[in-house]
């Protein structure tokens, strides 16, 4: 078994040792993932952080695509996945968990947000009308005097 | 176990030390062609358990993204987040993942004692980010924002919670890996140990991204 993989492996000339450390990372390449991953952490929070008027859409779609990038700029400076390595079952396994979880998360949200919508009885709804009116009574009232224990504790810290 | 052998064990025995021969002979056979540990499988298995605690976090991300708007009449996101401490916490992350890549570069190259400094500032960096959530906790305690509150800070603490226990877990293991690079060097066993906990490391940084990116700076913005 492990015969033939060994076999399998330099026959395709893939596993040679003279490729192994590039496997592995070298300072240049942990230091340009480090550099990319610091220019895709600093720019969302600067969107967060700073109060540009940027519309919200915009701003969303920032924070996704950037924090989509650094998870393959990890993947490739830090974990080094690539196509070959293990012979192929890495990558393999990582592209299958990428599926299960695109299922799990885009079915989650497709399904749920569709259940609240369409399943919501009447009472439940007054309840949430209720409660968004106490939300807007409080974003109206800033200085705290709808939910004392919140807003009181933080405006001190 | 021998002092109570059955007739049925007599015929497996011979079988036994056999297999576990041959299984040596291919890994010890492995090691010498290509001069590396990890083609016995181990780093194969540990990368699939990573892809299997990946699904444990999606399941996470999953409820938060259905019911991270569930505030029942408590504090929201922007009132309780502080986003410059997530900035802060998740630079030390990303410290002591290149710090990591440095520790293995020095293994790999059999400099102990560069590769155990570097390992030591790995762990200093994880407590860091670790004493930083701790202190988020605790505030977030102090002012009411506790996970029996709603449906979003429920799953708020469980994520984030899930998240640094895992760090915990990792900072242990760097702990332990210390001590038996001590005690024993850079060995196969040990480099193949450093491996995995580069990998589970790496790993957690890459959740990370997902946390800062979803829970905290597109919440706040919501």
């Amino acid at each position: 078994m492990s015969g033939l993989t060994q076999e399998t492996s330099n026959g395709g000339g893939f596993d040679t040792p003279g490729q192994e450390p590039s496997s592995h990372g070298s300072y240049k390449s942990y230091i340009t993932g480090f550099l990319l991953s610091v220019i895709l952490t600093v720019i969302p929070f600067w969107v967060v952080m700073s109060d540009t008027p940027m519309h919200l859409g915009a701003a969303l779609t920032i924070i996704f695509v950037l924090g989509t990038g650094q998870i393959l700029v990890h993947i490739y400076y830090f974990l080094h996945v690539d196509l070959r390595a293990e012979q192929g079952w890495q990558a393999m396994s990582l592209i299958f968990t990428g599926i299960i979880l695109f299922v799990v998360l885009a079915g989650s949200i497709w399904v749920m947000y569709h259940l609240h919508t369409n399943m919501m009885p009447p009472h439940f709804i007054n309840d949430a009308e209720s409660v968004s009116a106490r939300e807007n009574a409080r974003v109206a009232a800033p200085d705290g005097e709808t939910t004392p224990e919140t807003v009181g504790h933080s405006s001190h810290e | 176990m021998s002092a109570t052998t059955m007739p049925g064990d007599h015929v497996d025995m011979p079988n036994g030390p056999e297999v576990v021969s041959g299984i040596d002979f291919h890994v010890s056979g492995h090691a010498h062609d290509a001069d590396h540990s990890h083609d016995t499988g181990t780093m194969l298995g540990f990368w699939l358990y990573l892809m299997s605690d990946c699904l444990i976090f999606g399941v996470l991300f999953a409820v938060h993204a259905v019911v991270g708007q569930n505030f029942a009449g408590g504090p929201a996101p922007a009132d309780i987040f502080e986003i410059d401490m997530i900035l802060l916490s998740t630079f030390m992350l990303l410290f002591s993942s290149i710090t990591y890549g440095f520790a293995v570069i020095n293994m790999q190259q059999r400099k102990l004692r560069n590769t155990a400094l570097w390992l030591i500032v790995t762990g200093v960096f994880g407590a860091a980010f670790l004493g930083l959530e701790v202190r988020e906790f605790l505030h977030l305690w102090s002012i009411g924002a506790v996970p029996m509150e709603s449906a979003f800070l429920s799953s708020f603490w469980l994520l984030v919670g899930t998240h640094g226990l895992h760090v915990t877990v990792g900072t242990i293991w760097l702990c332990v890996l210390l001590v038996q690079l001590y005690m024993h060097g850079i060995t196969d066993a040990n480099e193949r140990r450093v491996m995995c906990l580069s990998l589970f490391w790496h790993f957690l940084d890459l959740i990370w991204i997902g946390v800062f990116s979803f829970v905290y700076l597109a919440a706040v913005l919501l």
